[in-house]
């Protein structure tokens, strides 16, 4: 039993010596050229297509979300300028004022 | 030509001495990345961006080392820096890039070899960078002792050590996946 695992280990390992080189795809020296000359050729991931697709889609319909509350002037959320340093002062009655 | 002469005219922008070295070099550094990487695309990525800075520094080469140990070098240092800015960024994946390795077989296996390549290279894949490096360019790329140790920058004894450390890492790690392949099939 051990020697038949240690048998199948050295074959596994052994296996490098029947291997040939992988072959570098046909058509990567022209994508290389078009990389020099400047305008680099990138295949973008899938996920990183999607994910980008995803903010933009969440950032259009934040946007427009935002953009129809304030249209219909009913919101008690809109920002306020308000003197922060006043409020300061008369919170804390530091000075008189 | 002269290694000096073949980079001296690719940086003076010949197409064709860079053609030629891109036709003698490209297969060992596809296959080196595909071993590091283990994924095609992103060997191919990899490959692509070697021969650019071999293209761009080509005018840095000064012949202090044979032009196949410099290509290497660079081939490993890209693969490193590869995996080390993927796993920076493999927060953002919503793919398992664990599953994707451990199914990763090299093309260049040998059909009935297929299965015992596949465990070989999963376990590859937890050696340590140094001892994975030495594996690589001495049992996959099969190059001599001496010139991995060029490669690497360190001693003949050095290397060597490395990869009897590296295959021995290897034996332990696949010691794990025996039980598993005797399991009678339901």
């Amino acid at each position: 039993m051990e020697d038949e695992r240690e048998k199948w280990i050295s074959e596994t390992i052994d296996t490098t010596r029947d291997m040939s080189r992988a072959v570098a795809p046909i058509g990567l020296f022209d994508k290389i050229m078009v990389d020099i000359a400047g305008s680099r050729v990138m295949t973008i991931p899938k996920w990183q297509r999607n994910l980008g697709a995803a903010a933009a889609i969440l950032l259009l319909v934040l946007n427009v979300g935002i953009g129809m509350k304030y249209a219909s002037g009913d919101s008690k959320d809109v920002a306020q300028v308000e003197n922060e340093g006043d409020a300061f002062l008369s919170d804390y009655e530091l000075y008189d004022l | 030509m002269e290694d000096i002469q073949r980079m001296n005219a690719i940086a003076e922008g010949d197409q064709n001495a860079f053609r030629d070295l891109y036709a003698q070099f490209s297969d060992r550094v596809y296959n080196t990345a595909i071993s590091y990487l283990q994924k095609r695309e992103d060997a191919e990525e990899v490959t692509q961006t070697v021969f650019t800075q071999i293209f761009r520094k080509a005018n840095t080469y000064k012949g202090d080392s044979a032009l196949a140990t410099w290509i290497y070098r660079i081939t490993v240092n890209t693969s490193l820096n590869y995996i080390k800015k993927k796993k920076r960024f493999s927060f953002l994946s919503l793919q398992d890039v664990g599953r994707e390795r451990e199914d990763f077989v090299h093309p260049g296996f040998l059909l009935e070899n297929q299965e015992k390549g596949k465990l070989l290279f999963r376990c590859l894949d937890e050696l340590p960078t140094k001892q994975k490096t030495a594996f690589i360019l001495g049992f996959i790329e099969g190059l001599p002792r001496q010139e991995i140790a060029d490669i690497m920058g360190q001693s003949l004894k050095a290397t060597e050590s490395l990869l009897q450390r590296a295959k021995g890492n290897l034996r332990k790690k696949l010691e794990k996946f025996y039980p598993e392949r005797r399991k009678p099939k339901k």
